[in-house]
Parts: C-alpha cells; sequence; structure tokens
C-alpha cells in the first residue's frame, strides 16, 4: 500500500486482515493501537457502546490526518485507520491505528498523533449503555472554531476544549412528543 | 429565484430530538449562521421539548466533505444535504 488508508467499518475489526494491507517490507518499524470499548466510565458500569459515525467526512478527516502525520514525520510512513460503528459490545474493538515506518521513532510520534487528532477531529459519537439499563450521549469536542483554543499549536489542540457539562435533567432531556 | 431544499441529517446528542433527518426551505445565498436558526425552528417544530439552545451553539455544519464555516452561503443547487454535528468522542 501506498500513504493512508482510511475507512469507517460496520463490522469487527481483523487486525490480522488490516496488517496485512502494510505488508511490503520497506519498513522496520510496525506500530499497532486498539482503542478497546471498556467495562466502566465515570464510576458507572459500562455493557456496551453505540458509535455514531458520519461515515463519507469520518473517512475523508482520517485521511486528512493521515497525510498530516505523513507530511510531518517523512513520506515512507504508511497508516491505516479503521473505526467501527454500531453498537459493540465491552473487549471489542472500536478503533485501530496501524503505522509503519523505516525506524520507530516515527511510528511511535505519528501514532500518537493520529490517534489524538482523530478523537478531537473525527465526526463520531459514543452512546454508553450502562447496566443499570440507562442510556447516554457523551460530551465530547466542539468542531465549532470559535469554541477551540486556535491560538495552540496543532500538538496542544489535541486537548482542545471539552464542552461543559450540564445538569442532569437537561442531559435526560429526551424528545417525550414523539413517546 | 426558487428557494433551496435543505435536509439536515442528525448526529449523536440530536438524535433525541427527532429520529428523521429535518427538511425545510431557505431562499438562495442563505448562510450557515442563517441555517442554524431554521435547524432550531425545525427541532421544536419535531420536538416541542427542544431547548438545547447550547448544544446547537458548539455544533457545526458540514457536507459530505468539510464543515462549513458560518459565512458561507448555500448553493447554487436545488437541493442541499447537510449533517449538524455535536461536539464529537471518538476512539
Amino acid at each position: 500500500m501506498q500513504g493512508v488508508v482510511a475507512r469507517v467499518a460496520s463490522e469487527p475489526i481483523r487486525t490480522a486482515a488490516v496488517l496485512a494491507e502494510l505488508a511490503g517490507g520497506e519498513n522496520g518499524a510496525e506500530l499497532l493501537f486498539h482503542g478497546v470499548v471498556r467495562n466502566r466510565n465515570e464510576g458507572r458500569a459500562v455493557k456496551a457502546v453505540s458509535y455514531d459515525v458520519f461515515a463519507p467526512l469520518a473517512e475523508q478527516t482520517f485521511r486528512e490526518i493521515g497525510d498530516e502525520a505523513l507530511a510531518r514525520w517523512g513520506p515512507d510512513l504508511r497508516v491505516v485507520i479503521v473505526h467501527r460503528s454500531g453498537r459493540l459490545e465491552v473487549g471489542e474493538v472500536s478503533v485501530i491505528v496501524v503505522v509503519s515506518s523505516p525506524h520507530r521513532d516515527e511510528a511511535y510520534l505519528a501514532s500518537r498523533y493520529v490517534i489524538e487528532q482523530l478523537k478531537v477531529r473525527s465526526p463520531i459519537w459514543k452512546q454508553e449503555h450502562y447496566a443499570d439499563g440507562d442510556s447516554e450521549w457523551l460530551l465530547g469536542h466542539s468542531l465549532r472554531a470559535s469554541e477551540t483554543q486556535a491560538e495552540e499549536p496543532p500538538d496542544v489542540q489535541l486537548h482542545a476544549r471539552t464542552v461543559a457539562p450540564r445538569d442532569d435533567s437537561e442531559r435526560q432531556d429526551r424528545c417525550r412528543a414523539r413517546g | 429565484m426558487s428557494p433551496i431544499r435543505v435536509e439536515v441529517r442528525l448526529f449523536g446528542m440530536f438524535r433525541k430530538y427527532s429520529s428523521a433527518a429535518l427538511t425545510f426551505e431557505v431562499p438562495r445565498g442563505t448562510v450557515v449562521s442563517a441555517v442554524r436558526k431554521r435547524i432550531a425552528e425545525a427541532l421544536r417544530a419535531a420536538c416541542p421539548t427542544f431547548r438545547d439552545e447550547r448544544l446547537l451553539e458548539v455544533s457545526v455544519l458540514a457536507d459530505e466533505q468539510r464543515v462549513l464555516d458560518d459565512g458561507d452561503a448555500l448553493g447554487p443547487r436545488d437541493r442541499i444535504s447537510l449533517a449538524i454535528l455535536p461536539p464529537v468522542c471518538g476512539g
């Protein structure tokens, strides 16, 4: 493969198949990152997470982030990004980032860059499903320029503004008019 | 001049206010900031209990290729499909 491969998948991620996409022999370092659905968040027992994804723009964003990694750490870099959509149970892989490069330094730096940028720039949303039967959409990072700290350099923007929590009554305010 | 038919797909936290995309018409050349106000009206029409103005304020409008700026004008097509994107949390 050349450059960047990016996609949204509705089926389970097959890690061996993703790694096979990087095969070529020219790079000496290959780094794999898995994001996995965990069983607790902020003290609540989690059963599953539903990922809502605006797929065309998400894939476009993945490609842009991958291209930025190539621009920063060299054209020999290879990047594969696959993110799941739909409902995932605890332990399932939600995202995989694989980076290969001639040497390990670039692979570590690029892998961290890709996953951190993906988390704050990609149009993806998580709805957690809890053991007590409740579900809740998680708060996240605004894509609106006026809501982020535009003066910060890119690596600091990885931790761009998180929207302030609202009170619980507002969070739970679902549309009762439609039942 | 004929208006533009706008479809707005809802994602994430917006889904609790309507299971279907919002549709409305706007005059040709309407800017994104004005579309945002129309979305608020459409959400209230779809869900009378909607009053999460802060969520709209921190959200952006996008097409399939990019996030739109508030000053971008819609056109020249007769129909346009957009998405309203609340704060993101992938990974």
